[in-house]
């Protein structure tokens, strides 16, 4: 993942500003400036570590944009398409025992 | 019933919480009785026609999980099954949600209390909980109880 220091001309340098939220944390968002290669699982992991939150055996944290679960493997292109050059994400806690 | 300084506290955050349902077809409103308590209206993405009503019941925010019960309407029973959506870990038969984010789920199990499963009590823990529901109203939700 790149990271562009902040104050960078997004749209000319050609990255790709992400913003990640995350509820339960007294922080304010993740934000970061990322090539569109990136994957969705790269800006998963910089957002969790930032959060300090991890996955446990009962539980994932997800990646949603629109609502929807983003795929680990997927791009921030293929998220953002050609024109949009800030993506806002949240991060999900799902529980899968109980 | 809430503690003051509970409601204080609910009264800083519930409005993150009023813009995110709102963003998903949502809303809640606040019981006038016991502001402390705050029935939500919810919609799964794949049946957006169904509404789900939910009741939260904070005693101590933030604090503690709330009590997490469906009902069959804003203000309504909290024991009809028929209220319930039909989500791994949402019991319809016990009224109840298994999981480590409600009063219920910690009552059942104390191991969740501590660790990875524990109750958050830093930021909006309130949007945290609306946020989960919502997600699996979208991600895992195979239709009504009956």
């Amino acid at each position: 993942m790149t990271v562009q220091a902040e104050g960078a001309d997004v749209q000319k340098t050609g990255l790709v500003t992400v913003i990640v939220t995350f509820p339960a944390s007294p922080k304010s968002p993740y934000r970061a400036e990322v090539t569109p290669d990136t994957t969705i699982g790269s800006v998963r992991n910089a957002a969790t570590n930032y959060f300090e939150v991890t996955d446990s055996a009962g539980s994932t944290f997800v990646l949603t944009h629109d609502g929807k679960v983003e795929s680990d493997s997927d791009t921030i292109a293929e998220v953002a398409g050609e024109r949009e050059h800030t993506v806002e994400f949240r991060i999900v806690k799902r529980i899968t025992q109980g | 019933m809430a503690d003051q300084e509970s409601l204080l506290n609910l009264a800083d955050v519930d409005m993150a919480v009023a813009e995110f349902m709102t963003d998903h077809g949502g809303h809640f409103a606040r019981d006038q009785a016991d502001q402390g308590t705050y029935w939500l209206t919810l919609h799964p993405a794949s049946a957006a026609e169904e509404s789900y009503y939910v009741r939260l019941v904070w005693t101590t925010y933030p604090y503690q999980a709330p009590s997490v019960k469906f009902a069959d309407g804003i203000g309504g029973s909290v024991t009809v099954t028929k209220a319930w959506p039909l989500i791994p870990g949402y019991r319809a038969a016990s009224f109840d949600i298994c999981k480590p984010m409600t009063a219920e789920g910690y009552g059942l199990h104390a191991e969740w209390r501590q660790g990875p499963d524990g109750w958050p009590t830093a930021g909006n823990p309130f949007l945290w909980l609306v946020e989960i529901l919502q997600f699996d109203l979208d991600h895992d939700y195979s239709g009504r109880a009956p």
